[in-house]
């Protein structure tokens, strides 16, 4: 599946809960393919599922189905279905795209990394913990939702991360740690600190962090350290209990960071709309940030929480 | 995915008086290293995924191929 992808394809990965909605020539290009199958009309439902199209947006097959054999035949029928057309008019440069600008776009709906901000990879695992450690979590009957690794996006303007740095070094030991400011610790505990194993996570109000700590301080070596712990409950549904820990490492000639990794560790219980199919009670639940490479795959793809621009950067309001 | 890491030796009382540990530095790294994808859960990222609609239909019109998308309600490659 991935050579026939690779090979035949242009891939491209895609958020429908925007491309749905945007106004632009983009929404309007996706709507026009998403029209021709079966999740099409008016409204705002999901259109998700796999697309095969050309370029000027002919749709030649569609499926939301994940099943590795009924996903293959879609594609090979798809294959088919583009080698019927003409050579004419699938040669390369036969359709024409044109440039479209920034400013053409729907601001509402386009989501771009903050300018020399900082831009974390976030992962989340289910895990199970025995008189030995801890181990991933392989589902009770093997390939169940849940078991794999889940990852997310952490944004950070650049005043942000040079104003925790800051913090840092107000303070020289564990002892006399200082606050991470209270924006950062409401993002990332808020809109990071959740149960993505199973599907888009709810989020935590802000009334739903019945309490926290997290504290930052410069070690003698020059990197910085950062403690925290955390508890999370919304109306006894669903909460998560965790300690936090982590490391951040600085270029000396620019003073970004060169390396930024936190470690979030508890115990997660319940679920939310989309995240069905919970462990029963309490869990270990581990989440992990770490700098995302300038190479990373997807690496300007927004937060999940963002969708709510607004609200996620002012996780604190 | 059959690494073990070993528990914690210290712990902290959370607000609901529970312990929870705390990781040492060695713990932290082995940790945080087991909660992030293992190879096997990234041979989808072989597939060099553009993730610009459309950059993609324009890159698929100069070359001459279909476009292949995946689309989801969580981006997949930042809500999977």
């Amino acid at each position: 599946m991935i050579r026939l992808i690779a090979q035949n394809f242009i891939p491209v990965a895609d958020n429908d809960w925007y491309s749905r909605r945007r106004k632009d020539a983009v929404g309007q290009f996706f709507r026009k393919v998403a029209d021709q199958g079966p999740r099409n009309g008016e409204g705002g439902s999901t259109r998700q599922g796999a697309y095969v199209l050309t370029a000027d947006g002919k749709l030649l097959g569609y499926n939301n189905n994940r099943g590795f054999e009924r996903r293959k035949g879609m594609i090979e029928e798809a294959l088919k279905a583009w080698n019927a057309i003409p050579e004419n008019a699938r040669a390369p440069g036969a359709i024409k795209v044109p440039d479209i600008s920034l400013d053409e776009l729907d601001g509402d709906f386009v989501r771009t990394p903050p300018e020399d901000g900082v831009i974390l990879e976030v992962f989340t695992r289910a895990l199970v913990s025995g008189e030995n450690g801890y181990s991933a979590w392989n589902g009770n009957e093997g390939d169940e939702p849940g078991t794999q690794s889940a990852r997310d996006h952490m944004w950070l303007k650049k005043e942000e991360w040079k104003a925790l740095l800051q913090a840092g070094r107000s303070a020289s030991s564990r002892e006399d740690a200082a606050d991470i400011p209270k924006r950062l610790a409401c993002r990332l505990i808020r809109f990071h600190l959740v149960d993505s194993t199973r599907g888009e996570p709810p989020m935590w109000n802000l009334n739903e962090m019945k309490s926290y700590e997290m504290t930052i301080y410069q070690m003698k070596d020059g990197g910085f350290r950062i403690n925290g712990k955390v508890l999370l409950e919304a109306e006894g549904k669903r909460g998560f209990s965790a300690n936090l820990s982590g490391e951040i490492r600085v270029y000396s000639k620019s003073g970004r960071p060169s390396k930024f990794e936190i470690l979030a560790l508890g115990e997660h219980w319940g679920e939310g709309t989309f995240t069905r199919g919970a462990r029963k009670g309490k869990s270990p639940l581990g989440i992990a940030f770490r700098l995302a490479a300038d190479d990373a795959p997807g690496r300007a793809v927004p937060p999940q929480a963002s969708s709510w621009e607004k609200g996620y950067y002012e996780a604190e309001k | 995915m059959k690494s073990l890491v070993l528990l914690f030796g210290l712990f902290v009382f959370n607000a609901q008086g529970q312990e929870v540990p705390v990781p040492g530095s060695r713990e932290f790294k082995e940790v945080h290293t087991l909660i992030q994808p293992a190879e096997s859960e990234t041979k989808w990222l072989q597939i060099p995924w553009m993730t610009d609609l459309w950059k993609a239909r324009q890159l698929a019109a100069e070359q001459g191929k279909p476009i292949f998308l995946w689309e989801m309600d969580g981006h997949p490659m930042g809500c999977t």
